[in-house]
């Protein structure tokens, strides 16, 4: 749908707008009790200013698409006519053909930089205060590139670069819990890998302990050996055997304490650790408790917090429910792992 | 070098590292042991406070307080780690005395006073905590002494464990009463 309205509209197609008058009908589900009230009261008085955002980013998107293609063309001709002679070696057509290849790159990012301009809007307008709805959360749409936060968990994949967006900080239950979806590439050389691409989160737990314990992913028996010979953290810490053989197939643990381990890991917890990989639909998840905090990475989840096309008129309460329901995913792990559980001394 | 030295060198090697595989096992199960008895420790000076402090309300249940007193005592008493018939015995006091204190807690809920008592929460959210940490020690013992068992029930392993004096040890079992059905109806 997206698509053959781009194209429509780059050939000069008039941009639909419409104003989003509709009232948020709250159902059955608990998560949405009390939001209709919000949004009649904070969401929609947004609508008039959210459709002209849009439609001003549109048309900012669209002029550059048309500029960009406009050039390109004559560029190409250009191009094509100083190749075309016969004093022109092949070195300088490979030059002339990458040098477009660039042109084209840069000219692209200019006009799809219009698109993630609104997606930013979106999210630091719309989205901020729904999450005020949901509790006393910070979101940050571009994240908090803190990654110094996160090595001590020492389950971060060795990356040259990363990039976040989408901080949710506050709390759940009386956890505290910090969300961020992230990308952390490494490069060697020419040579490009993503290590991770998806999310973390990082709780408080309602257990205190001391040592540190990491849940790792089982990758084979050669795997499992070569990456903790490998990891300084892993060569420090012992192998730690689960009584769940579910479980002991699909994750490696290791800890400095065996006794905490299993302090931490019970039977019902690790249950609940293995009914999370559905919830985020993720091939992958790892986890780690050190100095009271769990710390949980899930590669390749589903991408969070995203708003809708720029190419389709705003519907907020479309818009409204994704937050909600998203945001209910991450209140799930808490449920899922009975955090908010507290025991102790 | 003779090829039949070169098999002998390696052979012994095996032997060796078998032998040597065989006693860490074994160490590794008197650690977790002496794991369960620190937190048996701590079991046992949580209880004189509950006692104390429930001996106020339930005024009519000697026979309970003087049971969860005997076997705290008889848990506390000494025993050689290596003989796997007083280790036995140790885990099984240990076990019938979790299930006394759990008799214990279920006839307190019956005193509402002692129940709402601030000392009693914390007595008991603290008794709960030492649970956790008794069941994951057993749990980390029940595993030291199933690898022990694998290594010295399979030849040669059975033949060096005994040059070794190595012996089989009991595993920490839960206590017949929990494995007992429940009747619903005695509660109902």
């Amino acid at each position: 749908m997206s698509s053959l309205s781009f194209i429509r509209i780059l050939v000069g197609g008039r941009i639909i707008s419409k104003i989003d008058d509709a009232k948020f009908v709250e159902g059955d589900e608990a998560k949405y009790f009390g939001f209709a009230k919000f949004y009649d009261e904070r969401i929609r008085p947004m609508a008039i200013e959210a459709e002209k955002t849009r439609v001003e980013y549109l048309r900012r998107f669209m002029f550059r698409s048309r500029v960009s293609a406009v050039v390109l063309i004559l560029v190409g001709i250009a191009a094509f006519k100083l190749g075309s002679q016969a004093f022109i070696g092949p070195d300088a057509t490979e030059l002339i053909i990458k040098g477009y290849i660039g042109l084209g790159a840069m000219l692209f990012s200019w006009a799809g930089f219009a698109i993630f301009s609104y997606h930013q809007k979106v999210k630091s307008g719309l989205f901020s205060e729904v999450f005020k709805f949901l509790g006393e959360f910070d979101y940050v749409p571009e994240g908090r590139d803190e990654m110094e936060r996160y090595k001590k968990f020492c389950i971060v994949p060795g990356h040259t670069s990363s990039k976040t967006e989408d901080l949710v900080c506050g709390k759940y239950k009386d956890v505290s819990l910090r969300f961020e979806e992230m990308d952390l590439v490494r490069k060697s050389g020419k040579h490009r890998k993503t290590v991770f691409k998806g999310a973390v989160i990082l709780f408080s737990f309602n257990k205190k302990f001391n040592g540190q314990t990491i849940v790792k992913r089982d990758i084979g028996k050669i795997g499992n050996f070569f990456s903790g010979k490998s990891n300084s953290t892993l060569r420090s810490l012992e192998r730690v055997s689960l009584e769940d053989p579910e479980f002991e197939e699909m994750f490696e643990v290791y800890s400095n304490d065996q006794v905490e381990a299993r302090y931490l890991l019970t039977t019902s917890f690790m249950e609940r650790l293995k009914k999370l990989l559905e919830f985020f639909q993720s091939k992958k998840i790892e986890a780690s408790f050190c100095e009271n905090e769990l710390f949980l990475m899930f590669n390749g989840s589903s991408d969070l917090f995203e708003p809708g096309s720029i190419f389709k008129e705003i519907n907020l309460v479309s818009e409204c429910r994704t937050v909600i329901e998203q945001m209910n995913l991450i209140f799930d792990v808490v449920n899922v792992l009975k955090l908010d559980q507290k025991t102790g001394l | 070098m003779s090829l039949s030295v070169i098999i002998l060198i390696a052979g012994l090697a095996v032997l060796y590292f078998w032998y040597a595989t065989i006693v860490a096992r074994r160490n590794k199960v008197l650690e977790a042991l002496s794991g369960i008895d620190v937190q048996l420790k701590n079991r046992s000076d949580l209880i004189p406070n509950i006692l104390t402090i429930a001996k106020k309300f339930m005024e009519h249940e000697d026979k309970i307080f003087s049971e969860v007193s005997r076997l705290r005592e008889s848990v506390s008493n000494g025993y050689d780690a290596k003989n796997p018939e007083e280790v036995k015995k140790h885990l099984a006091l240990s076990a019938e005395l979790s299930q006394k204190m759990g008799t214990f807690m279920a006839r307190a809920e019956n005193y509402p006073e002692l129940k709402s008592s601030q000392n009693m929460l914390h007595a008991q959210q603290s008794y709960n905590e030492v649970e956790a940490q008794i069941a994951a020690s057993r749990r980390f013992y029940n595993a030291a002494v199933g690898s022990l068992r694998n290594i010295i029930q399979i030849f040669p392993g059975n033949i060096l464990g005994a040059l070794a004096g190595v012996k089989d040890m009991p595993f920490y079992e839960a206590e017949e009463a929990a494995k007992a059905p429940v009747d619903a109806s005695k509660y109902l």
